[in-house]
């Protein structure tokens, strides 16, 4: 499996994999969908991977380029244990590719004893960077987000192709914000609870391990706050597919059909703390994992997800990325 | 094997001299030299990131040069070069001491006890050694919560994590090792009655080390120069962990272009100039290696009064 | 005059002393968070456990494992004690003796049990630590045999080519790491298109498939080339009219060559086998960009961790490669000692000169 940084319970990958499925496991971590597709592309069909969990926009492609082979949806009837409001998705009506995995969304998360202004929206976020938390917040190290956060705060749609947007975006974030930043960062969790950054951008299911770490590090959690980005702001969902030429395919389906047993799967969302999609939610967690912590984290409220925007992938995606690097070339040279 | 090659040499080597370094140039050929080659020819190409192999080499072009020499990339080109350097000296001088101490200072089996002291750090994982550093480093570690309790650093405590400071901190421990080891070698070699003989001419400790003992390791600083600064220019792995935006060094961003960016041609021209960055940076510290003990040696003419009384003794170089 | 003379060494030992300790610093670290009870590496959760380490701490299991470890080093001392004394034996397999009965009490230790497998399976981490050891050792043989090849060569058959082979070597060592694999990644794609080669990559069998192929090939690069110099070194310092006065005597060229020219560069072949199986068993650079899913090494591994949390069994894995590497480096140290080496011949004998 080639999947995100700390993204499955280790006992689901580890032993009880073996013990239940009698299936051995392999982990590697990849940062952002882009080295995914690197990987993948670079070995042409042979890179040994199974399971993949790509991010939804980015599976067309991926059909496209033959980088996943279709799911055999009869070696994976749990299924029906997915809520509908989560299958069907744009990417991949049909489901013939994709399942799943869970979904969440960005926000950021910060130091109340460092910081002393209350914040609640994007533009927040960008101030409290560039003036009180300068040189002490980290962003999320990837494309998208890191531009996101700007588009979010003007209100303009994170999806935008307009040049004067991407421009503008390119000029505020490169030649103003850049330099505030101390790291990019995309799972910040245990560097927060190691006191690197007083502020930092962070998926819900990482900020609310932060927590954790906090606690561990023998900090007080309760100083620490977690915001949702406001106005708007991201709704992703990581998908599990098999990759093509999957040396072990039958392994990997009936893994992926494990893990979509509802107790597994809880068991799975205690530990990295993203929506898994099941059906029924609120009652499962009542039934299987009632002392769950902090789960404002990870299920939001009708109105939250209305603010909320998929991804699209776009020809500007070359630019975003271009965006983050200028902005990394910069952020390191005004030390030199 | 064992046959071919004694067959080879029974023979006297009545086919090429290089015959038993042919293996070794095929391989250099197909996974050096061709592969090296490529990248210089994609480093002229342009950016095409729909084919399989995201470069077109259709129209060649020098932009992507053009485009490190861009301020922010040439910025962070300057950083990796001024954290080498110092880091480079830094060993050096730290290093030179200890080479010191266990080449003239102590008795042979503390030699054998010092040398596998500093060489045992070098055998575990560099990653998790890199990794390691975060712990003392860490603002809100135990190191740190203690200077502040005793009021010595202000209250956010130790702020080096994901600095440059981090990274300088970690490459000099990294590499210091393979500073030490030659610097040993060279030093141990010189004839202690070189050092005696110059002593004895009345020459301080001080001349002696400079006009004597500091030109005869001049070989040993060369390799350790060479083991320590080329693979510090181009360290991925302290930079990732420890520096954060701004400790970012080149290692990593070419790096980044070939796996997230696909810029292959503008990571390509990085590397290709990081290459002649270093080994001009080379040619500078090894041009003034090569006046700084002439120049010594003018300024002290002990050293050619005591070579000459060693060739005069007669007695033959043995060690 | 005569307290100034004194004053330096103990300066000098005292610098030592602090240097050493920053070397040690991060080391014992690594050792102490291998113990946290805490989730993560790098934050001390205040409580020692030893759960990262698996099996092997689970009451049972480490008395059987240190009990026959005890018995099997103990009778090896024993052993090596009453073969000292006695005359007939040589002392070169005496001195050999103990770090044998070392190997041979890990080796009936993981015959006997299975703590092997419970520490270095967990978390996934087992494998990667297996692919690091097939690696290093496909690298080291394929360094060894090149390296010490042309290192005879350009001893004994000086001649035009010596100078370019030597710029070829010589560039080797001064590219950084992160250019051979940067054309490495990108060389591997086209690959297929070589004769023989290009086969053999693309539709290798067993180990030749896989990806752990190229990590033998981006590996053996470096390691090749310190081989070269350290056997190269060894030989020019050897008189050849040995080899020379065998063959006139008569010796039939094959035994010429165990006899006489193999003895000579066998402590600087071991010497580079090993250095080169510690540098490729550490290598993170180029393996990284060259891995596949199936090659993911330890270092590889660790790096793709670091992007997340390190939970302490990282440094569980860590501790237990860097006793193999000790562990190896020891047996060199013994071999090289064997031969009447002392220290600064080692050391030299590592530095390639």
């Amino acid at each position: 499996m080639y999947t995100w940084g700390d993204y499955n319970d280790p006992d689901l990958v580890g032993a009880l994999a073996g013990s239940t499925l009698n299936v051995t496991m392999k982990v590697d971590y990849y940062a952002s969908n882009e080295d995914l597709i690197t990987k993948l592309a670079a070995s042409a069909g042979s890179s040994g991977f199974d399971i993949v969990v790509p991010t939804g926009p980015y599976i067309p492609q991926m059909i496209e380029k033959g980088l996943i082979q279709k799911l055999d949806k009869t070696l994976i009837p749990n299924m029906i244990n997915v809520d509908p409001n989560y299958l069907a998705q744009a990417w991949d009506p049909t489901n013939d590719y994709s399942v799943c995995k869970n979904w969440g969304t960005t926000g950021y998360f910060y130091d109340t004893t460092k910081i002393s202004k209350e914040l609640t929206t994007w533009q927040d976020f960008i101030d409290t960077c560039m003036g009180e938390a300068s040189g002490n917040c980290s962003v999320i190290d990837a494309a998208p987000n890191y531009c996101g956060m700007w588009f979010w705060a003007n209100k303009i749609n994170w999806n935008t192709e307009t040049k004067a947007d991407l421009d503008a975006c390119e000029k505020f974030l490169v030649e103003e914000f850049a330099q505030h930043i101390k790291a990019f960062d995309s799972y910040p969790s245990t560097k927060l609870a190691e006191g690197a950054y007083s502020i930092a951008m962070a998926w819900n299911g990482d900020a609310r391990q932060a927590y954790v770490r906090i606690e561990e590090a023998g900090g007080n959690p309760a100083d620490w706050k977690w915001v949702l980005g406001a106005p708007n702001t991201e709704l992703w969902m990581d998908n599990y597919c098999v990759a093509a030429g999957a040396p072990n395919a039958e392994a990997a389906h009936a893994w992926i059909n494990w893990d979509l047993i509802p107790e597994i799967s809880i068991k799975d969302l205690s530990y990295h703390g993203y929506h898994t999609g099941m059906k029924n939610m609120s009652q499962l967690i009542s039934e299987v994992a009632p002392d769950l912590v902090k789960g404002d984290m990870i299920f939001f409220g009708d109105e939250q997800v209305a603010t909320m925007q998929t991804q699209v992938i776009t020809p500007a995606l070359d630019r975003l990325i271009d965006i983050l690097n200028k902005s990394k070339a910069k952020a390191g040279a005004d030390l030199a | 094997m064992t046959f071919s090659v004694a067959s080879v040499l029974r023979r006297r080597w009545r086919g090429p001299k290089y015959l038993l370094a042919i293996p070794a140039i095929i391989w250099y050929l197909v996974f050096f030299a061709a592969p090296i080659a490529f990248i210089v020819l994609y480093s002229f190409g342009t950016k095409d990131s729909s084919r399989l192999v995201p470069v077109d080499l259709g129209s060649l072009s020098t932009k992507s040069y053009s485009a490190v020499f861009d301020e922010t990339f040439f910025k962070t080109f300057r950083a990796t070069l001024r954290i080498s350097v110092l880091a480079t000296f830094l060993c050096v001088v730290i290093g030179l001491p200890v080479a010191y101490f266990a080449a003239f200072k102590v008795a042979e089996k503390w030699k054998a006890i010092i040398l596998a002291a500093v060489v045992v750090p070098s055998f575990t994982s560099f990653l998790i050694r890199t990794v390691a550093w975060r712990i003392p480093l860490a603002p809100n570690g135990t190191l740190s919560k203690w200077l502040v309790g005793m009021g010595w650093i202000s209250d956010n405590g130790i702020q080096i994590l994901e600095t440059p400071m981090a990274v300088q901190i970690a490459i000099v421990y990294n590499y210091l090792g393979f500073m030490i080891l030659p610097l040993f070698v060279a030093l141990d070699r010189i004839d202690v009655r070189m050092r005696e003989a110059s002593k004895d001419l009345g020459a301080g400790r001080v001349a002696t080390f400079m006009g004597v003992t500091l030109p005869l390791a001049g070989p040993g600083i060369v390799a350790g120069v060479l083991l320590t600064f080329i693979p510090m220019c181009g360290d991925y792995v302290t930079a990732t962990v420890l520096g954060g935006a701004k400790g970012n060094m080149i290692g990593a961003m070419i790096a980044s272009q070939f796996s997230g960016a696909q810029n292959w041609p503008l990571g390509s021209a990085m590397a290709i100039l990081m290459i002649a960055a270093v080994l001009l940076a080379l040619v500078v510290g090894f041009v003034v290696v090569w006046i700084a003990p002439r120049l010594a040696a003018l300024a002290s003419p002990v050293v050619q009064v005591v070579r000459r009384k060693i060739l005069s003794d007669q007695s033959p170089a043995s060690k | 005059m005569r307290k100034k003379i004194e004053v330096l060494p103990k300066l000098l030992s005292a610098w030592t002393v602090l240097v050493l300790v920053f070397l040690f610093i991060p080391i014992s670290l690594v050792f102490l968070h291998s113990f946290n009870y805490g989730g993560s590496f790098t934050i001390w959760s205040g409580r020692a456990s030893t759960k990262w380490w698996g099996e092997l701490f689970n009451g049972g299991v480490m008395y059987g494992v240190l009990i026959r470890f005890a018995v099997v080093v103990v009778a090896g001392v024993v052993f090596a004690r009453i073969t000292k004394r006695r005359e007939n034996f040589s002392k070169r397999v005496s001195s050999l003796i103990l770090p044998l009965t070392f190997v041979f009490a890990i080796v009936l230790n993981g015959l006997m049990t299975e703590w092997y497998r419970t520490i270095f399976d967990f978390a996934g981490i087992g494998d990667s630590i297996r692919n690091s050891f097939i690696a290093a050792f496909g690298a080291t043989v394929i360094a060894v045999l090149i390296g010490g090849m042309s290192g005879v060569a350009l001893a004994r058959r000086p001649g035009g080519w010596t100078k370019f082979f030597m710029a070829t070597v010589f560039l080797i060592l001064v590219t950084p790491e992160i250019m051979d694999a940067i054309a490495l990644a990108t060389w591997f794609p086209r690959i297929k298109a070589i004769p023989v080669i290009g086969i053999i990559f693309s539709s290798g069998w067993g180990p030749f498939n896989g990806g752990i192929n190229k990590l033998w090939v981006g590996q053996s690069l470096y390691s090749s080339a310190v081989v070269t110099l350290i056997v190269r070194a060894r030989l020019s310092g050897l008189d050849e009219a040995l080899e020379e006065a065998a063959a006139d005597l008569g010796a039939p060229p094959g035994r010429a060559f165990r006899q006489i020219t193999l003895p000579l560069i066998a402590s600087a072949m071991v010497a580079g086998a090993l250095l080169s199986f510690a540098l490729c068993l550490d290598n993170a650079v180029i393996s990284t960009l060259i891995s596949e899913a199936g090659s993911t090494t330890f270092p590889v591994a660790l790096l793709g961790a670091t992007r997340s949390t390190i939970k302490p069994f990282w440094g569980v894995g860590a501790v237990l490669l860097f006793i193999v590497t000790l562990g190896a480096l020891w047996f060199l140290a013994v071999i090289l000692r064997r031969g009447g080496d002392s220290a600064s011949k080692i050391a030299a004998t590592f530095t390639g000169s």
